[in-house]
């Protein structure tokens, strides 16, 4: 909470002369380059998601139910990271188009993040009642009349659900569009913090960009309101996937591979011959230290966050009164929020309170602690937890969900003691949603790129910053080793979740 | 007898909202009880309130002559030796059927609750669930498995909240009588809530209506049925239509249909102005040889009889059971007499 108090506090300084600067020459680009970026997303995962989610679920065609989970692994595969592939790989072959634009940007980042998209509109999809569609057919509808006028808009609140998370994430975007020199807000801030050494300037436009952010939030939060209301709706039977000719399974096995194969297996296929034939960076104890790093971090942050969502779920559980539930909600923005933003709106408060203890400890007891907040992991941490506990929180949540209040009177009624409850039913149903939790801040972490390279102490390095680096000192080759990793560690939690929550909900 | 359980001006409220306001109910042992009313009407909360869910705000929950509940004191759910089965069952789907049985029972070797685990799957037919996971089993038999689970312990008094609700109604009837059946051979003192009538009528041995928060009437089955002591009960339990009562020149008093009988009224004092009495659909028997006469309004065939919504002197609408070989068009007259056994007579 106070990051954020302090960060709209901000306008309240007066705006300096950079700003002058920065509204003649780059606000202009700053404004229309981040609008236009995750409206294109929006679009483009639209379009992905939604066509292949159509064809997954209502047709059988040969190796449907692999090509169904695999078009979940460009989910594996961080933007900044296919953005340095496809950028290596146009280097070696001139006659492709430049993607260091703005739309090559979109359709780096629609590549990796339809899949949010696809598994909402999918699920959304499959528990359309077979009755509708009958019913629409009865009335003399065609297959895309269905689809646009009957599946399109009952699965409509998913679908919003899935676009505005791309189009936040693509707002809050930084290496891709660093990467690929497109000026946006987060590089604004970036550029303006570093580059001017403006803090507070980098600050105000930080709030800038958090007020077009809550314009998002307000949208996917309207539209959740909706989706619980069509989840209410119980379907009496499924779908049954449609058969049919061998020319249309042809189309639209090409159609659903397109996505995959632009969006994990080329890029993929490039890193592995990279760091087999190309790459000059060895295996060397360096190189395992940076690993070791990453994932001691990951690991830590990941179960402090799980820890805490589990926490703050129970309290919310065992005592549903509105301020809990208002608090839950004000912790759980911060998902949405960009990364530079979080790192400005906890690395300034903390550098002053480390300076102020300092002086306080130095003029009393002569005795110097350093930066022991903003210098050392606790404040990446901090950071952490404000941008990965609604994930974290959410997940958990709808395990919790599962569990009706019934089951716990029930065995309150057998005479168990709450730690009974807890460790016999809560616990054992909750498993998988922890483990669930785990994986994806395990992963967010690692993948995570802004905050890490801002508030990481001196002489820690992680796989996503040292990827990075590598690639913007045009050694992109280099970078393949840690991008494989990431990728590889990415695509774990893709298989786990499928297997474990999709896999027993809709029976991919 | 002593009473097993005694409630006496039960209030309790939410945040000022009153929903349940001086509840007076009583049980023997072993007698089964039933809490029916529609949805809305406080009958959950009621039962929740027994089982220690919720906190009273007035009044007292004696069992067995000790206080369970009132304003101050609520002994905690693990310690009131209840048990209780719920509308959906809230079996734990990470268990299979022997763990959900066992998990109440505390304290005896393994061999002793395997052995009760087997008692009470034997009781509902089940031996061979054992190890089957809630998620294999249909409504019927998870049902039965919550009602088994709710019994290993051994509970003083058995509370049920709407079993029958999730059940078809083509195995309900038969589950409903194993259910009582069973309730009466554990001597089981017990309480239903439903909304369901004919599942009240069929398992309990005594009945309180409520409405609103309130109780409106405590008897048997055929009591309310007969007797109901207002407007609401009348109404809400069983078929009728009510009939205006006027004062003849004579003195006298009369429904359209004809004169009361001065014996059935016995002491009961009329007033002259704005009342009515209930006629139940087998108080009007159908005879082709009677002269008042009837139209058919509307009919239902019911298999062995059509109930005839009729309209008697182009004023009052009647309901009528008669045999299905009488079968009577619409808009056609049919002759009926009024066959009353006790009068049911409310003021408007």
């Amino acid at each position: 909470m106070v990051p954020f108090i302090f960060l709209a506090s901000s306008i309240f300084f007066p705006f300096n002369e950079n700003w002058n600067h920065i509204i003649d020459n780059v606000l202009y680009d700053y404004f229309f380059n981040s609008i236009i970026l995750s409206l294109g997303v929006g679009f483009f995962t639209f379009l992905i998601g939604t066509s292949t989610a159509w064809l997954t679920s209502i047709y059988e065609f040969p190796f449907r139910r692999i090509i169904s989970w695999l078009l979940l692994m460009p989910l594996a595969m961080p933007a900044y990271i296919i953005a340095i592939t496809y950028v290596g790989i146009i280097d070696n072959f001139n006659f492709l188009p430049d993607i260091r634009n703005l739309f090559g940007a979109i359709i780096m980042i629609s590549l990796v993040l339809y899949p949010y998209v696809y598994i909402l509109a999918r699920g959304a999809f499959l528990e359309q009642s077979k009755e509708l569609h009958e019913n629409s057919q009865i009335l003399g509808a065609s297959h895309f009349e269905i689809f646009i006028k009957v599946s399109i808009p009952m699965a409509r609140p998913a679908i919003i659900l899935g676009v505005t998370l791309s189009a936040m994430e693509a707002l809050a975007d930084y290496g891709t569009v660093e990467f690929l020199g497109v000026p946006t807000f987060t590089t604004g801030i970036f550029r303006t913090w570093f580059g001017m050494n403006d803090t507070i300037t980098a600050t105000q436009m930080a709030t800038l960009l958090l007020s077009i952010v809550f314009i998002f939030v307000f949208i996917e939060q309207q539209s959740r309101k909706k989706i619980r209301y069509s989840e209410n709706i119980k379907t009496q039977s499924k779908l049954n996937y449609r058969i049919t000719s061998k020319k249309n399974n042809a189309v639209i096995i090409s159609i659903c591979l397109l996505p995959l194969v632009f969006g994990f297996v080329i890029p993929f296929i490039q890193l592995i011959y990279w760091s087999l034939f190309v790459s000059s960076e060895s295996w060397d104890y360096a190189f395992l230290n940076v690993i070791k790093d990453t994932l001691l971090l990951s690991f830590i942050a990941a179960f402090i966050i799980t820890s805490i969502s589990i926490m703050i779920t129970y309290v919310k559980r065992l005592r549903s009164k509105s301020f809990t539930n208002k608090l839950m909600n004000i912790i759980t923005l911060g998902y949405a929020i960009p990364g530079p933003v979080v790192a400005i709106a906890v690395l300034i408060p903390f550098a002053t309170f480390d300076n102020f203890l300092n002086q306080v400890l130095i003029s009393n007891f002569d005795i110097s602690v350093g930066l022991i907040f903003s210098g050392s992991l606790f404040i990446l941490i901090f950071a952490y937890c404000i941008r990965f506990l609604t994930v974290s929180s959410r997940t958990i949540k709808n395990g919790l969900e599962s569990i009706s209040l019934a089951t716990d009177d029930a065995a309150k009624s057998m005479g168990a003691s709450t730690k009974t409850l807890l460790t016999k039913i809560h616990f054992p149903m909750l498993k998988t949603y922890v483990l669930t939790s785990f994986l994806i801040v395990f992963i967010d972490v690692m993948k995570e790129l802004p905050l890490t390279s801002i508030l990481r102490p001196f002489n820690f390095n992680t796989l996503s910053v040292k990827a990075f680096e590598l690639a913007s000192d045009e050694k992109i080759a280099d970078a393949s080793n840690a991008a494989i990793m990431i990728v590889v560690a990415g695509i774990i939690p893709v298989i786990f979740i499928t297997k474990n929550i999709l896999g027993k909900r809709n029976k991919v | 007898m002593n009473k097993k359980l005694i409630i006496s001006d039960l209030s309790l409220s939410y945040d000022n909202n009153e929903v349940l306001t001086d509840i007076n109910f009583d049980l023997e042992e072993s007698e089964i009880g039933c809490i029916l009313g529609p949805s809305g009407c406080g009958k959950t909360s009621l039962l929740r309130a027994i089982g220690g869910f919720e906190n009273i705000t007035a009044g007292s929950i004696l069992k067995d002559g000790v206080c369970i509940s009132n304003k101050i004191q609520n002994v905690p759910i693990q310690d009131r030796q209840m048990g209780m089965v719920f509308q959906d069952y809230a079996l734990f789907p990470n268990m299979d059927v022997k763990s959900n049985i066992s998990f109440g029972l505390r304290g005896i070797s393994k061999k002793e609750k395997n052995s009760r685990v087997d008692y009470l799957l034997d009781l509902v037919n089940l031996g061979n669930y054992k190890n089957k996971y809630p998620h294999e089993l249909s409504g019927g038999e998870q049902q039965r498995v919550a009602l088994i689970r709710s019994l290993a312990t051994s509970p003083d008094i058995l509370l049920l909240d709407e079993p029958f609700s999730n059940i078809d109604a083509d195995v309900k009837e038969d589950l409903v009588t194993d259910v009582r059946d069973l309730l009466k051979e554990l001597s089981i003192t017990s309480i239903i809530v439903t909304h369901d009538q004919y599942e009240a009528f069929n398992i309990a041995d005594k009945v309180a209506i409520m409405n609103n928060g309130r109780v409106e009437q405590i008897g048997s089955a055929y009591d309310i049925y007969h007797k109901p002591s207002n407007k609401f009960v009348a109404d809400f339990i069983g078929l009728g239509v009510f009939l205006p009562i006027i004062k003849n020149s004579n003195g006298k008093f009369e429904t359209p249909l004809g004169l009361l009988d001065e014996n059935k009224l016995g002491n009961m004092k009329l007033n002259s102005k704005d009342i009515e009495m209930l006629i139940r659909p087998d108080d009007i028997i159908h005879n082709d040889e009677s002269n008042i006469q009837a139209i058919v309004e509307e009919k239902q065939f019911r298999g062995a009889e059509f109930l005839y919504k009729l309209l008697y002197n182009n004023d009052y609408p009647l309901l009528c059971y008669a045999p299905s070989h009488h079968d009577h068009k619409i808009g056609e007259s049919i002759g009926i007499e009024l066959e009353i056994e006790h009068y049911v007579i409310f003021e408007k």
